[in-house]
């Protein structure tokens, strides 16, 4: 095996990170400065992102090309690995106003993140169960030291302990999948798995890869795996719910669609009825707790479950994964749920024992911060999918999907449960523009990048919506 | 002749149980040594050498001593002395140590049988472990260092209380 300069290019937006995360390291080392600490974390994820285009990431005749056994690295790869670094800068800009007012060390939290988003990129191009694996471990374990951040809230650490005991569990369930299907087919590597599948088919192999499905559901949080999710989603800071209701779906998500590329399709047809009732029960669940939360953290989180449901639809219905309206929804939805979690963190401070994340929080805040709540309302209707948002379009792309492979069980439950969003979404609207006012949180001043970012990310979630043909078209050259 | 496998193997099964079922974490513990000796037992008979060693020398080694100590440190006290003094009945040493003896029968017969991977087909020594990590699996060993890093930082970040400084 000969490893040289040549073979570990593509893989230059992990080694960035990697580094960056080593710097920042560094420079706490040498002197604490929150400062220093968020600038090299900025610059160096921007070098990551950029280095994704100048290696011409996303060139229509690129071949995909693997880095050893482990890693395969395509245009799909590096689509969601900009994905994943772009949702990780805007909860970097996010942490910071937060971070600042947290009396404990500050420095520590952007290592985290930086340790988490290379973990996403290497599960986003792994190729085999060893990569799979190792990617997961290191997008998960950052984020309970950052779920449990500020740890002097009891929710907080609370929420960091569930994650890290349920996490636990979801990758006992994975390892024992992978080693049931290792133990029949004799092989890790994914380009082989259908092949081996054929050959050595058999009771066990299967029982494996239920084992594996079941592992990711859980992380993604799908109805009856979604009990920690409102708990978890409560409990973070708000720009680390951010990191976790984005990037780490979205990686999750994204190595689900490989591996399910690569299992056999006498297999698939077993998981394709498992798997629909999953998206129609999590799409029920998600939608009918959320009309009762006046948390909205815990709405955002039920909701998240509710859209999880609806993406798993593009993942199930016919007889292959749809990969366009999958990526299509992923990017309204993370550009969405960023902006979202972005208004909490903008209002929020870690100083203070919570997050502003009540609706009452929120309540004539439009009247106090006439840009942000605009901002909020205009990504409200694209959570809840109203033409001339990105959520549209993502929603129009799952519907689409679900018309031409006439699935109408799931396209009913789609309609019934965007029926019932439009309610919560519309509640929290109506709160911002609430003349009645409220005092307790009349003084939060909202910080300014973070509303900036906001507001960046609002015009970007109207740009997919009104003309979204430049990244539908850039989205159906990936391949 | 896969006797000792299954032998070992239900030792496992029955010293797992009885770490879940069990009240008293000192108990517990000396259950779950039990239970991660009869694992590398299983290791060695499936001939995997290397990771039976790791297991007895990381697992059992040095995570349970340092858990029993930890656990065993919790309890200072005026009743530290009378805890320590049940904790040494038979009661709670018999049932661990019976198991563990019959491990160690197992170990002693096999060593003088010779058949170390009698359950198993082929024997992954060391060596070859070492080579596939340094070769085709580099990444994932570097990629450890960070997941260590990471569970490192957030250790530490845990563990502090907001009057210390550095």
């Amino acid at each position: 095996m000969n490893l040289s300069f040549e073979t570990f290019l593509p893989l230059a937006p992990v080694i960035l990170l990697s580094l960056t995360a080593v710097l920042v390291m560094l420079a706490v080392s040498i002197k604490r400065n929150h400062c220093v600490s968020y600038w090299i974390t900025i610059a160096g994820q921007l070098a990551a992102l950029v280095s994704i285009f100048a290696l011409d990431g996303f060139a229509v005749d690129r071949v995909a090309t693997p880095v050893t056994d482990l890693i395969l690295i395509d245009g799909h790869a590096y689509f969601y690995g900009a994905l994943v670094i772009f949702a990780s800068l805007v909860c970097t800009v996010f942490l910071r106003n937060f971070i600042e007012s947290y009396g404990n060390n500050k420095e520590e939290v952007y290592m985290l993140l930086l340790i988490a988003a290379v973990g996403g990129l290497v599960l986003v191009s792994s190729s085999h169960m060893a990569g799979f694996f190792i990617g997961l471990e290191l997008l998960s374990v950052p984020v309970y030291g950052m779920v449990a951040y500020t740890h002097e809230r009891s929710r907080s650490l609370e929420a960091g302990v569930k994650y890290l005991i349920l996490s636990a569990a979801a990758s006992a369930f994975l390892l024992f999948g992978m080693a049931l299907v290792y133990a029949q087919t004799g092989t890790m590597l994914f380009a082989d798995l259908a092949d081996k599948l054929a050959e050595h088919g058999g009771y066990l192999a299967g029982f494996g890869i239920a084992m594996i499905v079941i592992a990711m559901c859980f992380k993604l949080s799908l109805a009856p795996f979604h009990l920690w999710t409102p708990d978890v989603y409560q409990g973070a800071p708000a720009p680390v719910g951010a990191l976790l209701a984005t990037a780490s779906k979205l990686a999750i998500i994204a190595i689900l669609i490989r591996f399910l590329g690569h299992i056999t399709s006498d297999l698939t047809a077993v998981l394709q009825p498992v798997l629909a009732v999953i998206a129609i029960v999590s799409i029920a669940v998600g939608n009918f707790l959320a009309l009762t939360q006046t948390n909205l953290k815990r709405m955002l989180a039920y909701s998240s479950i509710a859209h999880m449901g609806y993406l798993l639809i593009a993942l199930i219905a016919g007889n292959s994964v749809d990969v366009v309206s999958a990526n299509v929804y992923l990017l309204t939805y993370v550009v969405t749920s960023l902006a979202a979690f972005g208004a909490i963190s903008a209002l929020s401070h870690g100083g203070n024992a919570l997050d502003a994340e009540e609706v009452n929080h929120y309540r004539g805040l439009f009247y106090r911060s006439p840009a942000l709540a605009v901002a909020l309302t205009l990504v409200m209707l694209s959570l809840a999918g109203i033409p001339l948002t990105a959520g549209f379009i993502g929603k129009f792309y799952i519907f689409m999907t679900g018309v031409t492979t006439s699935s109408w069980i799931l396209l009913a439950a789609l309609i019934i449960g965007s029926g019932l969003g439009l309610y919560y979404y519309l509640r929290v609207m109506v709160a911002l523009y609430d003349r009645t006012g409220n005092s307790q949180a009349d003084n939060v001043p909202a910080a300014r990048a973070s509303v900036a970012i906001v507001i960046l990310l609002v015009v970007l979630v109207l740009w997919l919506g009104v003309y979204p043909q430049p990244a539908l078209e850039f989205i159906n050259t990936l391949h | 002749m896969e006797i000792a496998f299954y032998i070992a193997s239900a030792i496992a099964i029955y010293a797992t149980l009885r770490v879940v079922t069990n009240t008293n974490p000192v108990h517990a513990l000396l259950s779950l040594i039990v239970s991660l000796l009869a694992v590398a037992a299983i290791f060695f008979m499936l001939g995997a050498p290397f990771a039976g060693a790791l297991e007895i020398i990381v697992y059992a080694g040095a995570i349970m001593v340092l858990f029993v100590f930890v656990v065993m440190m919790l309890n200072i006290g005026p009743a530290v002395a009378m805890q320590e003094r049940a904790w040494l009945t038979p009661k709670t040493w018999v049932v661990p140590a019976i198991l563990a003896a019959v491990l160690l029968a197992e170990m002693l017969y096999l060593l003088r049988d010779g058949t170390w991977n009698q359950a198993g087909h082929t024997l992954v020594d060391a060596k070859q472990v070492g080579i596939s990590l340094f070769g085709p699996y580099l990444l994932v060993v570097e990629l450890a260092s960070l997941l260590l890093l990471a569970a490192l930082v957030a250790a530490y970040h845990l563990g502090k209380r907001d009057d210390q400084n550095g």
